[in-house]
């Protein structure tokens, strides 16, 4: 008997998860998608321990990804477009995807969506149906206040970037003054954690390019407010603080930031960013401010505290803004360049310098091995050689039948040799060995014998 | 000339050598590696079946060893074949630096191995236990290999 399947107007309750047979309880199976098991257990089984535990485990994930779209929510900053393809959130309730793709905020388009009502209507079902409590509804959602805030903080945000981007160079005070306002604005508290997208985004939208040079002969005239040799020293202090605040605190890669922190100090005014940098970091503002109120010569208190770097003037003429290769580089040629005949040497198989130390001198043939080696390379470099092979040369060949040194055999088969040769000249005796034949053979054939008791060669040929 | 000798499915060719000038230039210039020559005829079929071992398994052995093929029919290569005293094909030969590796193997003649083999890696072995005991300084070394994979032969002096 077929049963209808029925289909739920609810985005999570998935078609392919209604079961057609009935269970044992004479109820159809259904697909839980917290237990993500099948059972016909009906409505009971949402109060099963088993399903409260797996809920409950949910519910905290989710509850902690919201956590820090909470963040973004009380901070808002703006996102980069490579940021922006990585960030996305699984809505649990609502079974969809949330991107950033287009957003110009972080996390903006995962806040409005929750705060939206059919997020909120897909809260309430899924709370109802698979249990939790309906007075945690708000801990999942974005309320209305909160998105109102959050869209003031935004554009608040617009409002500074554009104001910072139409001043000149030199110390801001406007904008700082504004950053200050934006934050002050927000929970202060938050700086000292996680300040990095913040300051990538005033980074990113208030430094200016570089128009004076940073080195020790930076005109003070051009910049009243901090002189060039502390600006020199001031910088790597920030960038170190920096990067140990990101690693101690945030636990994301420091390095990129600090990347950014390097690009925007090569390019950006330093004063500027440090002043920006400063106040992000959660240093008192006060000192910032103060110094930006006062004189000129104020304003050097706190960078006086640094030792400023001098570089040599040939450092000057070849870095890695001028495009010059990095020191270790042209190092690691030159040793190329010196070890390449080296390098060459031992890869080669027949090396003599490789081979040699390597292998035992007490080998059979060593001393043979090694002169043949030495003439190879006489004739590889075109030179003649005193002696050149013989055609009846023979090597020591320790031979079957024969005893004593392999030097005795070989001049005893070349002696063979010489004596086949004189008995093939004319006199044509045959030099046929002939096999052994005993007497008793010869006792047999009795015909054969000579009167005189001689044996008569049996002239049998093999 | 060196001709090349493809077995049926090697991958590596292996030198075949008719002439006694190419046979001593290979003993003489192969150096700290066991020279491996192979006595034979190309159309004996246990010859070829160890050809086939040989060139299957001259890659595993390349960096200790060379092999080489050695067509007893030619007349150049008589002179060798009465110095080694070759009288059953196929007749393997093993040298190092020159000088002649003997293996006792449990057989008459330990001058030479005699027959094919059972698999690649008996000869791998064979040749591994050459090289080890060349490089020892040992000019006489023990076959590693059991007696039941050992080919047997009577060893007839002159043919008696």
């Amino acid at each position: 008997m077929q049963t209808a399947v029925l289909e739920s107007a609810l985005p999570f309750s998935s078609k392919k998860a209604m079961s057609k047979s009935s269970g044992e309880n004479g109820q159809d199976f259904e697909f839980c998608e917290v237990c993500r098991l099948n059972h016909d257990q009906g409505r009971r089984h949402k109060y099963f321990p088993s399903h409260a535990r797996a809920l409950a485990a949910v519910l905290a994930r989710f509850h902690g990804k919201l956590s820090d779209i909470r963040f973004f929510l009380r901070n808002p900053s703006s996102l980069s477009p490579e940021h922006a393809v990585l960030n996305h959130l699984w809505c649990l309730f609502c079974r969809c995807d949330l991107r950033e793709l287009g957003s110009s905020f972080a996390c903006s388009n995962t806040i409005k969506h929750l705060a939206s009502s059919e997020h909120l209507r897909n809260l309430k079902e899924f709370l109802r149906k698979h249990g939790g409590g309906m007075d945690r509804v708000d801990s999942f959602r974005v309320s209305e206040a909160e998105l109102l805030k959050w869209e003031k903080g935004c554009e608040t945000l617009n409002n500074a970037t554009t104001s910072s981007c139409e001043r000149s160079i030199g110390p801001s005070t406007g904008s700082s003054k504004d950053i200050q306002y934006a934050l002050t604005s927000s929970d202060m508290d938050n700086f000292e954690k996680n300040s990095i997208n913040s300051f990538v985004s005033n980074a990113s939208h208030s430094v200016m390019p570089l128009q004076c040079p940073t080195n020790e002969n930076y005109d003070n005239q051009h910049d009243p407010a901090v002189s060039g040799s502390t600006i020199g020293g001031f910088i790597p202090h920030i960038a170190t603080s920096w990067s140990v605040d990101i690693q101690g605190n945030i636990g994301l890669p420091g390095t990129y930031v600090f990347g950014s922190v390097s690009r925007h100090l090569s390019d950006g005014h330093p004063s500027c960013l440090a002043s920006n940098a400063k106040s992000l970091i959660g240093w008192p503002l006060r000192n910032v401010i103060d110094q930006r109120t006062d004189s000129n010569g104020g304003s050097n208190e706190v960078l006086q505290n640094f030792t400023p770097i001098s570089l040599p003037a040939e450092a000057c003429q070849a870095n890695m803004h001028t495009g010059a290769p990095p020191p270790w580089l042209e190092i690691s040629e030159e040793n190329m360049a010196n070890n390449d005949p080296n390098v060459y040497r031992l890869a080669l198989p027949s090396s003599s310098t490789g081979k040699s130390r390597k292998l035992n001198p007490k080998r059979v043939g060593a001393a043979w091995a090694d002169k043949r080696r030495a003439e190879l390379e006489m004739e590889k470099r075109g030179e003649t050689l005193p002696k050149s092979c013989d055609a009846n040369w023979l090597p020591n060949f320790g031979r079957v039948w024969q005893a004593g040194t392999r030097k005795e055999s070989r001049k005893e088969f070349e002696l063979e040799k010489r004596k086949l040769h004189e008995n093939e000249s004319p006199s044509g005796f045959s030099s046929k060995i002939h096999p052994y034949i005993s007497k008793r053979m010869c006792v047999r054939s009795d015909e054969d014998c000579v009167p005189n008791g001689h044996v008569k060669e049996n002239r049998n040929t093999l | 000339m060196a001709s090349f000798g493809l077995g049926k499915m090697s991958d590596f060719l292996l030198p075949t050598l008719s002439r006694k000038r190419d046979v001593d230039c290979i003993i003489r210039d192969t150096l700290d590696k066991v020279l491996v020559l192979r006595f034979g005829r190309a159309a004996d079929p246990l010859c070829l079946h160890f050809d086939e071992i040989l060139s299957k398994t001259s890659r595993e052995v390349s960096k200790f060893a060379t092999i080489a093929l050695v067509d007893v029919d030619s007349e150049e290569i008589q002179v060798y074949v009465k110095y080694f005293d070759i009288t059953l094909v196929p007749s393997t030969v093993f040298f190092f630096n020159a000088h002649h590796m003997k293996m006792d193997s449990g057989t008459a003649d330990h001058t030479k191995w005699v027959g094919s083999f059972h698999s690649k890696q008996d000869l791998i072995d064979v040749v591994e236990a050459i090289f080890r005991g060349a490089m020892k300084g040992k000019l006489i070394v023990s076959c590693p290999l059991p007696p039941e994979r050992i080919p047997r032969f009577q060893l007839l002096f002159k043919d008696v």
